[in-house]
């Protein structure tokens, strides 16, 4: 632990370092710079744990190695004397006070829950827990067929896992870029000319929208997504170099793929931006390129199709549906679901996944909505933004199959409003109380997410951190073998079965028939099988095993291998 | 009346009208209630924009959490 603590401080303060170098380097205005900074950090980690991943080092000793050697190269180009000596925020106590708030309770869930939600556990953190395990990319990464997406933030999850080889501060990852879409709504305030005060109640407001609020201890990556695309505004608004225009495209669409369909919009904000030197360029377009399209490439070469599993005609399986191209219907179908009902979130509580909701919340709906209607009468610039935002949320929604999520994909858009909400209430004193009941509603709701009961909770925080995992509610107590093989054919939450320490080695099993699947067992000394199948032929596969007497049922969806070498 | 003005009251006229043609019965209280709040902002703006603004976003929230509360209680264990 204290080796992994050592090199998690060597590894930030390094990448911290590197961030403000690059930062300081990029000629901006004082409010686009937090922005700046937050993305180059998320950008150096980015490459530094693909090319940790590429060459297998992706391990305490290395990272914390190359985290010291970066600190102390750039301690002797004197880059330390480049940090700012205080940090004074112009917005006073008044936002700080709600905001310290904000920020006590994201620590206090990242702190207190292990990884609940179904997509995180099914298809998302598998293969984080393979990489760690593994020290590098590996080709395997779990069952479900979505595994093989662009997984730039479960990179940002890997860095707060892989030196305590524990997923304790997994959380973390996700707070990060709540961090970023304060910074960034902050900028885009002061951009539209609000004062400091008003601009870090937009930020505060932004960090507040439940559907992002929920996610930031969530382990999704439409948060992150929101984040960056709203730097990505912020920075195109403020005319920044174009090459840093294309990194955070590169950083945003290695996150989530439906970043691409925000372009039609974000190419009405474009303008001439400002020059840096052709190597700083060439650099970030670079950085860029590898944050968004290594994944593409990945995919070509081990799958023959950058964007595995989805075909010329979408996808269709057993673990979800996709849309390729454009349909009218998904568009029309979405917006008037947002419209009738999704705006109001009166499906479900909050959660991650936003189901059946729009997650945008009481403060946007109560005055960020009115906000912009009366901000659009009065700024040429702000009808710039919001036909771009409308034409960003349109194009999404073209694109992205209709169904109970797709508007998580658009949650840049309430992002947006927060600013407006915050204008709204500076220029009108009597609409201050309102957005602060709004707030502090949306504070309140977004608690504890719907995935996880407050006997779950209980059980979690019992646990304590060292042991904190969803397994013991999802499987009871998991048999203690070191090796447990996962038979499935439709989504499985597999990824507590690792263990929080990834202790424990998962062997999945894509056998067609009872003999295929315990020779395979049997090869690899696995004795026990998390068997959970759906459909007809695995079933079949399963009950041949139990009818044969090859694997005995030991509890749950758990079978014992019996017989055999 | 500018060009601009003109094309975003048409608009806001063929948005209402597709509302109205398309729209459940049941919502129609609420949409009907949202685009008066729109309405009634900009024209209050002019005049006395504290008050109906306020007055108008207090609204808009207590529908909110009307639809929201109760399930923001449930996800507690507790019923309203």
């Amino acid at each position: 632990v204290i080796l992994g603590l050592t090199a998690l401080l060597l590894a930030n303060a390094g990448v911290l370092l590197a961030a403000r170098a690059i930062q300081r380097r990029i000629p901006s205005a004082p409010h686009v710079a937090p922005a700046i900074f937050l993305l180059a950090r998320l950008g150096v980690i980015t490459l530094l744990l693909w090319a940790a991943g590429m060459i297998g080092t992706l391990d305490a000793e290395w990272l914390g190695a190359a985290g010291a050697c970066l600190l102390a190269v750039l301690a002797a180009a004197g880059e330390h004397r480049h940090l700012p000596a205080t940090v004074r925020p112009s917005s006073g106590a008044w936002v700080l006070v709600p905001a310290v708030l904000v920020a006590v309770k994201v620590l206090a869930q990242a702190w207190c829950f292990a990884p609940y939600n179904y997509d995180a556990l099914s298809y998302h953190l598998p293969k984080v827990a393979e990489w760690v395990r593994a020290g590098g990319f590996t080709r395997e990464m779990g069952l479900d067929s979505h595994a093989s997406f662009p997984a730039g933030f479960e990179l940002i999850e890997a860095w707060w896992t892989v030196f305590l080889h524990h997923d304790a501060l997994i959380e973390l990852a996700g707070a990060e870029f709540l961090l970023l879409l304060a910074a960034a709504a902050y900028g885009l305030g002061r951009h539209l000319g609000l004062d400091g005060r008003s601009a870090g109640y937009g930020a505060l407001t932004a960090t507040l929208v439940p559907g992002l609020q929920i996610q930031a201890t969530g382990g999704l990556n439409d948060l992150p997504a929101a984040a960056t695309a709203l730097a990505t505004l912020l920075l195109l608004v403020e005319g920044a170099p174009w090459a840093l225009v294309l990194a955070a495209c590169g950083l945003g669409f290695g996150i989530k793929p439906t970043f691409a369909y925000l372009i039609p919009g974000l190419l009405l904000l474009v303008r001439r931006g400002a020059r840096l030197p052709r190597a700083g360029e060439l650099a970030l377009a670079a950085a860029g390129a590898v944050a968004g399209g290594f994944w593409l490439v990945r995919n070509a070469l081990w799958y023959g199709n950058p964007v595995h599993p989805v075909g010329p005609g979408g996808l269709s399986d057993t673990m979800g549906k996709i849309q390729a191209g454009a349909n009218l219907d998904s568009l029309l179908d979405s917006v008037r679901d947002l419209v009738d009902a999704r705006l109001y979130d009166a499906h479900e509580p909050m959660g991650p996944l936003l189901t059946g909701s729009a997650g945008w919340g009481a403060a946007v709906i109560a005055c960020g909505l009115p906000g912009l209607v009366l901000a659009m009468k009065e700024d040429p610039r702000v009808r710039r933004l919001a036909l771009a935002l409308l034409l960003s949320a349109l194009s999404v929604l073209l694109f992205t199959r209709h169904d109970p999520w797709n508007l998580r994909f658009i949650l840049v858009v309430p992002a947006a409003l927060s600013i407006f909400a915050a204008r709204f209430a500076a220029a009108q004193p009597a609409a201050r109380p309102v957005l602060a009941l709004a707030l502090a509603f949306c504070f309140v709701s977004t608690l504890l997410p719907s995935e996880l009961r407050p006997a779950s909770a209980k059980v979690l925080w019992d646990q304590g951190v060292g042991a904190r995992s969803m397994a013991p509610e999802l499987f009871g107590e998991p048999p203690s073998d070191p090796a447990i093989g996962i038979f499935a054919d439709v989504r499985r939450k597999t990824y507590p079965l690792y263990g929080p320490g990834y202790d424990r080695r998962l062997l999945y099993l894509r056998s067609a028939t009872a003999a295929d699947l315990v020779a395979e067992m049997d090869r690899e000394g696995v004795r026990t099988v998390y068997a959970f199948p759906h459909h007809p032929e695995g079933k079949a596969v399963l009950e041949d095993c139990v009818r044969s007497g090859r694997l005995i049922p030991l509890r749950g969806q758990f079978y014992r291998r019996e017989g055999g070498p | 009346v500018t060009k601009t003005r003109a094309a975003a009251a048409v608009f806001l006229l063929v948005l209402g009208l597709w509302r109205v043609a398309t729209i459940p019965v049941d919502l129609l209280w609420r949409d009907a209630a949202f685009l008066l709040a729109l309405f009634g902002l900009h024209a209050g703006s002019a005049r006395n924009p504290g008050r109906v603004g306020a007055a108008l976003a207090a609204y808009l929230l207590a529908i909110y959490v009307w639809s929201h509360g109760p399930l923001a209680l449930s996800a507690w264990g507790l019923r309203p």
